[in-house]
């Protein structure tokens, strides 16, 4: 027996039926902005590509030993500015590791810029890379991790060891798609009904 | 050499030329200790009482979240990022909702958008208020700590009430909140509000920023200059305190940021003094954003859109979200192939940069200032080690 006054008295509502979001493809259009910081670098350095994978701001490609150099300009081009390393991060696709720098000029324009490196390698080997430290001093724990978790030597880094992992981990690096974990197999806990 | 068994002579510790140096020793601080909030190791080498150099030793609570994520659906993901930043975990699930949505271009109604809004704030003035009570404590203070989580309970009591949850709430979804607020939950919300402004923050201030002793304790000590907390990478209310007035609700507006006033307070000369004022003026900030916020709530509106497609897919390519959680900027980076969930992910914890900076404002301070110091960069081991 269902309470009658426990009823909701409003009927129920209809479904607004909406379009279903359709995911873009094809690379993100350039703002202004964008187009100009992108011109202005290819004219200093005709080495550098728009990365398109990079969707969320301008992906800017950099050959691997022209990375300081590179944001070495960025962090001090009066159009750029970029004085916030905002994150430093590596990505293992298998035969190459791709290291991420995402710069954002907090003072005035607050604007983002990434700049992304290739980094091809064989095997357990560590590819190399400068380390940054020297043009930001905040890159010293991020460029430890990804060390220590995907296993990218920064050369020139002042101390360049574990940091999350204990220091004597033997098991590589976690994040490379290779590695293998090597714990026993935990019992499953499973209640018995 | 095991680690941290290094000795750092004057020279190198920068205090050359002072008189009555005697030989400096080294000591563990942690990783069980109270006054590191949570377990953290700092190796510090001391010369009497004068820290000579702390260098944190961290990892002690780290399970690879990076790794772990991989390969899950990307609704699956939110739970488990609560875990990172445990004090303020609504941040946590609305940057991984804000990635997939940015990433999609989802627009949410503007009811979901108010509503995220204030849960934001509310949790940003739980934190905060942790951290008066805790920074009370470190510098030796206990009767603040009392206060504040006393304050604190009715605002977590109200987070319950919405979400089910007192801390760890996985209440917000890809396209919006899981469901509306219950009847009358505003109109506490508001008297939250009344009783947060009108009574416990005149007696924070009675208690603590407005005491003497604190002031002489706090001014001066641990100084970060604006250089140098901009080339460190510190955000949050370690870098205003430093005169930096970046925030990434201005900035980047999300939410209904763009439509409501606030203010981002910025300190002056960047010591102790400076973080913790920066903190106390963004609880009123944070009061004020949430009685703009009740008023632009709309009556009408779906708090989860229909709009969000069964099946969630990124395109292919790198996304970088950001938004402004109490300790600072707070960044997940997604790294798609198209599949159901992320390749990579990585998370950029505010704290985990700006306990960088503890070296620098340590040096040359006494040890309990540099408890004090690590007290004011305020930070959450579950996010630093990840």
């Amino acid at each position: 027996m269902v309470d009658e006054e426990k009823q909701p008295k409003t009927p129920p509502k209809k479904p607004v039926v909406k379009p279903k979001v359709e995911a873009a493809s094809g690379p993100v259009p350039l703002t202004p902005r964008q187009e100009e910081g992108l011109q202005r670098l290819k004219e200093k350095f005709p080495f550098v590509e728009r990365d398109e994978k990079v969707r969320s701001s301008l992906g800017i490609q950099v050959p691997p030993e022209h990375v300081k150099e590179v944001l070495g300009f960025l962090r001090d081009d009066p159009f750029f500015r970029c004085r916030h390393l905002s994150c430093l991060s590596a990505v293992d696709w298998g035969e190459a590791i791709e290291v991420a720098y995402h710069l954002v000029n907090i003072e005035e324009k607050a604007d983002e810029w990434a700049v992304t490196v290739k980094l091809p390698y064989q095997g357990d080997e560590l590819p190399e890379v400068d380390s940054i430290t020297d043009l930001w001093p905040g890159a010293d724990w991020h460029e430890r991790e990804a060390y220590d978790l995907v296993g990218v030597r920064f050369k020139g880094h002042p101390d360049l060891r574990r940091i999350l992992l204990p220091e004597g981990f033997a098991g590589g690096h976690p994040l490379r798609k290779s590695f293998v974990d090597r714990r026993p197999p935990r019992q499953r806990l499973v209640r018995i009904r | 050499m095991e680690k941290g068994s290094e000795v750092y002579t004057a020279e190198e510790a920068g205090r050359l030329g002072r008189e009555g140096i005697t030989e400096p020793i080294v000591i563990n601080l942690g990783p069980q200790h109270p006054s590191t909030h949570g377990v953290l190791r700092l190796i510090t080498t001391l010369d009497g009482e004068t820290v000579l150099k702390a260098q944190p030793d961290i990892g002690y609570l780290h399970r690879n979240w990076e790794k772990i994520v991989e390969g899950w659906q990307y609704p699956q993901i939110i739970p488990f990022a609560d875990r990172n930043d445990y004090i303020s975990a609504i941040f946590n699930e609305w940057l991984v909702c804000k990635s997939v949505e940015d990433a999609l271009g989802i627009e949410l109604d503007k009811r979901a958008e108010v509503l995220r809004t204030i849960f934001a704030e509310l949790n940003r003035l739980i934190s905060h208020q942790l951290w008066f009570g805790t920074y009370a404590m470190d510098i030796g203070a206990f009767t603040p700590f009392v206060y504040a989580l006393r304050d604190r309970e009715w605002g977590y009591a109200l987070l319950e009430k919405a979400t089910g949850a007192r801390q760890l709430y996985a209440f917000f979804r890809i396209g919006g909140l899981r469901n509306d607020v219950p009847d009358g939950w505003i109109e506490e919300l508001s008297q939250y509000l009344d009783y947060f402004e009108k009574e416990a923050y005149p007696q924070y201030v009675d208690l603590l920023t407005g005491n003497e002793i604190f002031i002489q304790r706090s001014e001066g000590v641990g100084v970060v200059s604006r250089d140098v907390a901009l080339a460190f990478g510190a955000t949050g209310p370690v870098l205003r305190g430093s005169g930096v007035p970046y925030d990434v609700r201005k900035a980047h507006p999300y939410g209904v940021y763009g439509e409501v006033e606030f203010e981002v307070p910025v300190g002056e000369h960047g010591d102790n003094l400076d973080r913790a004022m920066v903190r106390m003026k963004e609880m009123l900030e944070s009061v004020k954003i949430i009685r703009q916020c009740v008023e632009l709530l709309p009556e009408e509106g779906e708090v989860l859109t229909s709009r969000v497609p069964r099946v969630l897919k990124l395109p292919e390519g790198n996304y970088y979200t950001r938004l402004e959680s109490p300790r600072g900027e707070v960044g997940l980076w997604v790294v798609s192939t198209g599949g159901l969930g992320p390749y990579r992910m990585k998370w950029r914890a505010p704290s985990f940069v700006n306990l960088q900076l503890l070296d620098h404002m340590a040096r040359g301070e006494k040890v309990a200032d540099l408890i004090a110091a690590l007290g004011t960069i305020d930070i959450i081991l579950g996010e630093v080690d990840r």
